[in-house]
């Protein structure tokens, strides 16, 4: 059968970024903030609009109304919950419970913002005018997500590698893109493998095995990832090196250090750039036999969540 | 005309066909090969945008993004079509991003000492207006509890010196109560509100009764003056707005900010030792007790503390020894002839003080 190779690639350059994280900072500080949903539409329209794969952009078109809204609720339920944990506290008069009670109620709402976050995201992302999906179940996702924390907690984190693996796949199998979906492969014992060899040989070297097992990481999340339709497929190959790492991350942290941070977008699009040139999609199946079969989803909730709590969302 | 053929995606695969485009007025009409004038696909000029990568404009047709077509930069077509783009889609974000980089930099810089100047010399005034004496005396002893808990208080130090101090005329807005904690550290504070902590480490060190008369005017001067409130209000607001407007930043960045905002605050709290210094002396002189005893106490200090080299005084919370000594001396000049002996009652509670601390 015949095989088709597709290549990504970033096209974005550090200048514009950097204008617009400065025009976004100007327009944050002069609304004291408000403009923050807008600002994250507009990077990540920048974002998409300078990733390619077979020459084509990505598209987000999420937008700063849909985001503001989002967050404004977001906002609102960290209002209610620390409002009910002060009434646990003051009304009740348990005064040590109260404080506690925005925590314990995270593992019910990092799920919750995880499952909209993805469903929001994935609808407003666009490739070859074809919809993004994702199509998990809050509740499945829920279960996994609280059965994970109980084990990892128990086994005092040995089971946190099978745990992504499972948050990892049960995601990727989720996302589609138009009528073809993901699949991740991975397996938590050989994660976990990765995860203790690399920790203990990078304390062993000093931290230079940290460029391998960065590599090793990189390949395991690539190497495992296909996309299917029907009976064809596309795997997902790594071909990043252990050298490219190396420059990657000290060039980084040289242009880090050295510019007092403000060198910070110049060293996303290298990051960008790296990640792209280092992925190659080789199969049977073909990207230009996509259909449309996503549905669109325009409810920012989840996304702002996830981001009010800083958890890195991936793609 | 090959020329005219563009790449159409129309939203319902991710097949790419040939079309020909034509803009009538402010809409796009895209035909199929044929060309057949019935058949056109009408898309509104105010719902597109467009992406430039490499050699193609990526022109998309509807908000959604799934319709588009692919122009590349040498036909004629995108220059029409990038102009007709472009008048529909002049908004003041574009513009903005248009500016160069030197002009947004000066917009950064001016709105980040917009922000340094409106707390430095806006918000606390207004933060002591709207917190009455009252208030300011329950929140300072809510911290006064906190600050103490686990401390060893010297009771009976503690008794001579706040008779000590109430014989003095201190405050006429705060009660002024006077707690020595037993511990060698050379440091005295003062709460909002009239607390005020001195350890017993500091009054080992001081040689006078004057020397403790000034170390309680300095203090008594922040209460005064509500410098810790003041300060507060200023740390925390400008923390707060730092943190909402960088929150897009990266670490490095973050910290920078942070450690600029810091070195103002401890600028800030300079000002406020050199302002309780003066005020301290004015009290002094409305006690009829010399002002002198407040350089004596600066020389004591600076005796046991290894200076700070002066190049690195910017990271000072007090203003450097020397330098408050020169303004001590300079205030005093004229009080030169001022002979103020300490009372003897405050001469005997001194020595009273001096004994139960040094026993300790």
């Amino acid at each position: 059968m015949e095989q088709n190779t597709y290549r990504l690639s970033y096209l974005g350059k550090g200048i514009d970024l950097f204008k617009i994280q400065i025009v976004n900072f100007i327009l944050n500080a002069i609304t004291l903030g408000i403009y923050y949903p807008w600002a994250k539409a507009k990077k990540l329209q920048y974002l998409y609009s300078t990733t390619t794969i077979d020459g084509h952009p990505f598209a987000f078109t999420g937008t700063g109304k849909e985001m503001f809204k989002g967050f404004i609720r977001a906002v609102l339920l960290f209002i209610a919950l620390i409002g009910v944990g002060l009434y646990i506290s003051i009304g009740l008069h348990m005064s040590q419970f109260g404080p506690l009670f925005p925590y314990l109620a995270l593992p019910f709402i990092i799920p919750i913002a995880i499952h909209g976050a993805y469903k929001y995201r994935m609808a407003k992302t666009v490739w070859k005018g074809i919809r993004f999906g994702y199509t998990g179940d809050r509740k499945e996702l829920m279960l996994l997500f609280i059965k994970g924390l109980f084990l990892t907690i128990i086994t005092l984190g040995i089971y946190g590698a099978w745990f992504q693996m499972d948050l990892r796949k049960y995601i990727f199998q989720n996302i589609k893109v138009g009528d073809a979906a993901f699949k991740y492969h991975g397996d938590g014992g050989k994660y976990f493998s990765i995860i203790i060899v690399g920790y203990l040989l990078t304390i062993l070297t000093l931290g230079i095995y940290g460029f391998w097992w960065q590599k090793k990481l990189f390949d395991y999340f690539v190497n495992n990832l296909e996309l299917v339709k029907d009976d064809k497929k596309i795997n997902f190959y790594s071909i990043a090196t252990v050298g490219g790492f190396f420059e990657l991350v000290v060039l980084n942290l040289l242009l880090i250090v050295f510019t007092v941070g403000i060198a910070f977008p110049w060293t996303i699009v290298r990051t960008m750039k790296f990640f792209t040139d280092n992925i190659v999609l080789e199969g049977e199946m073909s990207l230009d036999e996509l259909q449309q079969s996503q549905s669109d989803f325009s409810n920012a909730t989840g996304d702002d969540i996830t981001d009010i709590l800083d958890l890195g969302i991936v793609i | 005309m090959e020329d005219s053929l563009f790449e159409y995606f129309n939203g319902v695969s991710s097949k790419s066909y040939q079309v020909r485009i034509e803009v009538i007025k402010d809409e796009i009409y895209v035909f199929d090969t044929s060309y057949n004038q019935d058949n056109g696909l009408r898309y509104s000029l105010k719902d597109c945008s467009y992406v430039v990568l490499k050699n193609n404009a990526f022109i998309y047709l509807n908000k959604g993004a799934t319709e588009y077509i692919v122009v590349p930069l040498h036909s004629e077509f995108y220059v029409e079509l990038a102009t007709a783009i472009k008048n529909a889609d002049s908004t003041w974000y574009t513009k903005l991003l248009q500016q160069k980089w030197y002009t947004l930099g000066g917009g950064v810089a001016i709105i980040l000492i917009t922000v340094y100047l409106f707390f430095t010399f806006l918000v606390p005034p207004i933060v002591l207006k709207f917190v009455s004496a009252k208030e300011e005396i329950s929140i300072g002893n809510n911290f006064y509890s906190s600050v103490t808990e686990g401390e060893h208080i010297d009771t009976a130090g503690t008794f001579i010196i706040q008779k000590f101090a109430d014989n003095l005329k201190l405050s006429k807005t705060y009660p002024i109560n006077v707690t020595v904690v037993d511990d060698s550290i050379v440091n005295a504070f003062a709460l909002p509100g009239g607390h005020i902590v001195v350890y017993s480490g500091i009054i080992n060190k001081l040689e006078n009764a004057q020397e403790l008369v000034a170390l309680l005017s300095h203090e008594t001067s922040h209460v005064n003056k509500r410098h810790s409130l003041a300060s507060m209000a200023s740390r925390f607001s400008t923390s707060l707005l730092f943190s909402v407007i960088t929150k897009d930043f990266n670490g490095v960045s973050k910290g920078l900010i942070e450690n600029v905002n810091m070195l103002q605050v401890l600028k800030y709290s300079r000002q406020l030792e050199s302002e309780a210094d003066y005020e301290g002396m004015k009290l002094m002189v409305s006690n009829n007790i010399n002002p002198v005893g407040m350089k004596w106490l600066m020389e004591d200090l600076k005796k046991l503390n290894r200076e700070i080299p002066a190049s690195m005084s910017f990271l000072s919370t007090h203003p450097l020894t020397d330098q408050r000594i020169n303004d001590a001396d300079l205030f005093c000049i004229k009080y030169k002839e001022m002979n103020a002996p300490v009372p003897d009652v405050q001469q005997s509670l001194w020595e009273e003080l001096r004994k139960v601390c040094n026993t300790q």
